[in-house]
């Protein structure tokens, strides 16, 4: 069974991108065909790069006979292709009346999906925003039904974390920013490149989000 | 008092002849901490679904949504459309009722997707969206399946192309169109209403297998039905196929099908699935072995009076079959169906169709009498579900006066509609002695009859009820059984007096008196066989022997009325402790890493796991206790006889081996208790459903029959070992203390 949680966002400059996707390795298989590979400065720009911290390309965990890694895109080329098409499919194609509804597709192509978008406010984005899906695909129709709920309420939770932080942090700013010199000026609203980190004022934000998903996968 | 003695006055007019047979409703009371508290889980009455999907089934909807570019989608059926009332087609067309429907163009934006973006694809998506809220309809989800025809209706394999990503369906699908042609896209939308708590989707994604099964066979439906309309007008071979909007509209098999997916949806959700947590809940191992026992003592005919104190089990083994010597007496039903059965109870517990295996496995009892059908429920659901069902204290309610857990408003409903009718139906018929018997004996077991769901609650499916009805000589019992329910809740106490004496003329009802209480004294006179033709009509062995008596006050001692309630729904058991939120516990810590060494100069960070744990809801498995009509939905349940419950089965395996895919099988133990049979009914895949349709029938085993005595030597052998675990279990149920013995005894039987 291998399953994939991903945080995609959509990237004012490279279009719908996968920032960090954590996969499940069963323990006798090789793990060297999992870690990722430096991606080219070229084909990432500040806010669909994977930062973690001593410029590592992969994050693990074992826990028990399985482990978990973390990369910015799946190694493996079919996985890869397979994830572009459901982030294509989240970002571009399927429309959903509730954005904070979560949305589920499958086929026996790319895999069965359940993703749950969010916007983040972000004066610095074009659109003021800035959209992001927490995207759960597995390569079996049934176990990812079997463990909907479980992986539903965790997604909503973390969307939820998320997005309050996003809106703690911009609370307090706007709170010491009363300086009328900045007001409707457009030097501060030039669209700007910025990573989810920076948003959420959290150096280890990937860290953290690959322990999430490894916890999260250990439970199913 | 007056309405009661006017009750009793209205009574006595309407019926003289029937006085004195009035039914005795004297169980009333000791029945309270019996009412079906063994099968749904310890302390609990018939749990009652929390969302009614019967209530609202009028508003299932089915849709078939042709894509003709972007912005052009028409609607080939809809089964929302109705005409206005007295108006003809062909002046005004059919409408849509906006507050109870959503607009057919939302959902096929929904369906197709927004931006207008053609995928070329021909492979079949399935997609879950929430649907809006509507004026009638506060929330409700659709399932789309997005699929491909081409003008030739030619189908190639889909080819899976790498082996480390392999997506794997629920159900089997075999083709896509093929790909050099310019395929027409088709969706067809379910919409199902849902309830409004925050895990309402439960109600499909836990039925997830069946849905996917019932998407696949109404996309086959659609595209057969589309074939047949395009062969007339066929265009030159390879242009792009375009339907007449509404082409489907007067297709009554594709109503039908939402008519079958609804019924099997609202089976799925509303009837209330077996709980006997034996492994981890004393008072549930007490309540299995006194079912055990008294099926081999008044079933199996075994006497526990007779029977010296049990050999150790290998004393047992050593001796031959044939030359036990055994003073055991009678039958060895129940050994023989554990030792046949034992093998697949993993596959019966996992649903009746296993993905990984491919096979299927259903066991049906076939029974006139729910109240003999209920302990072998209780003995083979307990059995099969030892090492699946968990228990933890923390499930208890605290409050256990309420034993009834459904919050739902519309927990009372004892007499249904639909019964209503049977009792109408056989009102000429109720002077009987046989059913006055019969019912008279069942009183108080209300419980499998109220697990059925209320279906007849719903005007749209009562048409579609009919054809399922059994033939009348099965409706006379099941009336019987009906009516008499509707009279013990209407009667009260006040016949109490002319019942027991009834009793004592007629010596009626001492046998079901037994059997409610799981003990009793023993039965001097064999039941009428026309009575209880269910049941084994042999003279008991001995009038009565100390063992025997003493077993039965050790068993009525048992305190097993007073427990708390177990916290569940018809389908699940909620998860054990808080909920939690990973999110705010991973954020919280501070993650420590460290960076490993990894040959090939990549660079990995070390992180250290959260140990956290997860309470997860318990699904319970599809096994079920009586329910009024075979659903294949389940794989253990005990339905009343029908002329065609072969066919039904038959049919239902056919279509477990085309959900299985190649090299499927499936099997379906059928358990006769009035022929006290067992028969094993097997089919296996063929690649040519045409073939299949029509040739393939399943083959029929008899596995066990009252005097059938050429069982292998094998298998005498294993039921001669299971036989020997039972008496043993019936030796140790005396003792109070000897659960752990039990329980070993349970895995020595399972392993």
């Amino acid at each position: 069974m291998s399953f994939m949680i991903t945080l995609a966002h959509f990237c004012e400059v490279h279009g719908p991108s996968m920032v960090i996707c954590t996969q499940n390795v069963h323990s006798g298989e090789l793990l060297d065909s999992y870690y990722g590979a430096k991606v080219p400065p070229s084909s990432v720009c500040k806010s669909c790069e994977f930062i973690v911290p001593q410029e590592s390309t992969s994050l693990r965990t074992q826990s028990g006979d399985q482990i978990y890694i973390s990369t910015q895109h799946p190694s493996s080329q079919p996985r890869y292709a397979a994830l572009r098409q459901t982030i294509m499919r989240v970002f571009t194609i399927e429309s959903n009346h509730d954005m904070n509804k979560p949305l589920s597709f499958g086929d026996s192509k790319n895999g069965y999906s359940v993703s749950l978008g969010f916007k983040l406010i972000d004066d610095t984005a074009r659109g003021s925003e800035r959209r992001y899906s927490l995207i759960f695909t597995c390569d079996s129709e049934q176990k990812l039904y079997e463990n909907y709920s479980v992986i539903l309420d965790q997604l909503i939770a973390m969307v939820k974390y998320i997005t309050t932080r996003s809106m703690h942090i911009i609370g307090n700013r706007r709170k010491n920013e009363n300086n009328n010199e900045t007001y409707l000026r457009r030097g501060s609203r030039m669209p700007k490149i910025k990573s989810i980190i920076e948003l959420l004022q959290d150096d280890n934000f990937f860290v953290k989000l690959h322990l999430w998903a490894s916890s999260l996968l250990d439970q199913l | 008092m007056l309405g009661h003695l006017l009750r009793k006055k209205e009574f006595c007019q309407q019926d003289p002849a029937l006085d004195p047979q009035v039914p005795p409703p004297a169980y009333a009371a000791s029945d309270a901490h019996y009412n079906g508290s063994q099968l749904y889980g310890p302390g609990n009455t018939v749990p009652v679904a929390s969302f009614r999907l019967s209530d609202k089934s009028s508003l299932c909807r089915l849709v078939v949504v042709q894509d003709s570019g972007i912005r052009s989608k028409q609607t080939l059926f809809d089964s929302a459309l109705s005409l206005r009332p007295g108006v003809s087609e062909a002046s005004s067309p059919a409408y849509l009722n906006k507050s109870f429907h959503h607009p057919t163009s939302e959902l096929s934006a929904l369906m197709f997707g927004y931006y207008g973006i053609l995928l070329n694809e021909t492979i079949s998506t399935t997609k879950l969206h929430y649907l809006p809220p509507l004026a009638a309809m506060p929330a409700s989800m659709l399932v789309t399946r997005l699929f491909s025809v081409s003008s030739s209706f030619r189908l190639c394999a889909s080819g899976h192309g790498d082996p480390d990503w392999a997506p794997k369906p629920c159900v089997y699908s075999q083709d896509v169109p093929v790909c050099d042609e310019t395929p027409t896209r088709l969706a067809f939308g379910l919409i199902v209403p849902i309830g409004r708590d925050s895990n309402a989707h439960e109600i499909l994604t836990n039925h997830w297998p069946e849905i996917a099964g019932h998407l696949e066979s109404t996309q086959k439906l659609i595209v057969a039905k589309l074939r047949a309309l395009a062969s007339p007008i066929r265009q030159c071979a390879g242009a792009k196929l375009s339907f007449a909007p509404g082409c489907l509209q007067k297709e009554p098999d594709l109503v039908h099908g939402l008519h079958l997916f609804v019924r099997s949806l609202v089976f799925l959700i509303e009837t209330p699935r077996l709980y006997v947590p034996l492994k981890h809940n004393d008072s549930t191992l007490c309540r299995w072995a006194a079912a055990v026992a008294t099926w081999l003592e008044l079933k199996d005919g075994r006497h526990p009076s007779l029977a010296p104190l049990p050999a150790p089990i290998h004393e047992f083994q050593s001796t031959s079959p044939s030359h036990t010597g055994s003073p055991v007496v009678g039958l060895k039903f129940l050994a023989t169906l554990l030792t046949l059965i034992l093998p697949y109870r993993r596959e019966i517990v996992d649903g009746p169709l296993n993905y990984h295996t491919c096979r299927s496995v259903r066991v049906v009892l076939v029974t006139g009498n729910p109240v003999v059908s209920q302990k072998l429920v209780l003995i083979l659901a307990g059995i099969f579900g030892y090492d699946r069902f968990r228990f933890s204290k923390e499930l208890e309610q605290e409050d256990d006066t309420d034993t009834d857990s459904g919050p739902s408003p519309t927990a009372s409903k004892p007499i249904p509609i639909q019964r209503t009718a049977y009792q109408d139906d056989s009102s000429s018929e109720s002077m009987s002695p046989e059913m006055t018997f019969s019912s008279g004996s069942a009183k108080g077991w209300e419980i499998p009859s109220k697990a059925t769901p209320i279906i007849s609650n719903s005007p749209k499916f009562t048409e579609f009820a009919k054809p399922e009805r059994q033939p009348v000589s099965q409706l006379r019992r099941a009336s019987s059984y009906a009516s008499l329910q509707n009279l013990s809740t209407s009667y009260g106490s006040q016949s109490t007096t002319m019942s027991s004496s009834w009793r004592n003329r007629l010596h009626f009802g001492s046998f079901m008196e037994r059997w409610r209480s799981g003990v009793g004294e023993s039965v001097e006179m064999t039941p009428s066989p026309a009575a209880e033709y269910d049941d084994y009509p042999w003279k008991s062995v001995s009038s009565g022997g100390a063992n025997l008596s003493k077993l039965a006050r050790d068993l009525g001692s048992l305190d097993l009325g007073k427990e708390k309630a177990v916290v569940r729904t018809t389908y699940e058991i909620p998860g054990v402790g808080e909920r939690v939120d990973l999110a705010q516990h991973v954020m919280a810590t501070d993650v420590d890493f460290e960076s490993a060494d990894v040959p090939g100069g990549v660079k990995v960070l070390d992180i250290a796991p959260l140990a956290v744990e997860i309470p997860r809801p318990q699904v319970l498995p599809l096994m079920t206790g009586f329910i009024d009509q075979y659903r294949p939905e389940f794989s253990l349940q005990a339905c009343p006889v029908h002329y065609n419950l072969e066919g039904q089965i038959g049919e239902s395996m056919r279509d477990d081996c085309a959900r299985l895919g190649p090299g499927a099988s499936s099997r379906t133990f059928v358990i006769n208790l009035k022929q006290r049979e067992v028969k094993l009914m097997e089919m296996q895949y063929y690649a040519e459903a045409e073939t299949a349709e029509t040739s393939s029938r399943p083959t029929v085993t008899r596995l066990f029959a009252p005097y059938k005595r050429d069982l292998s030597e094998k298998l005498a052998h294993d039921v001669e070992q299971c036989d020997a675990v039972l008496n043993r279990i019936l030796y140790l149920i005396k003792n109070r203390n000897e659960n752990d013995k039990i329980r070993a005894l349970i895995e020595q039987l399972i392993h």
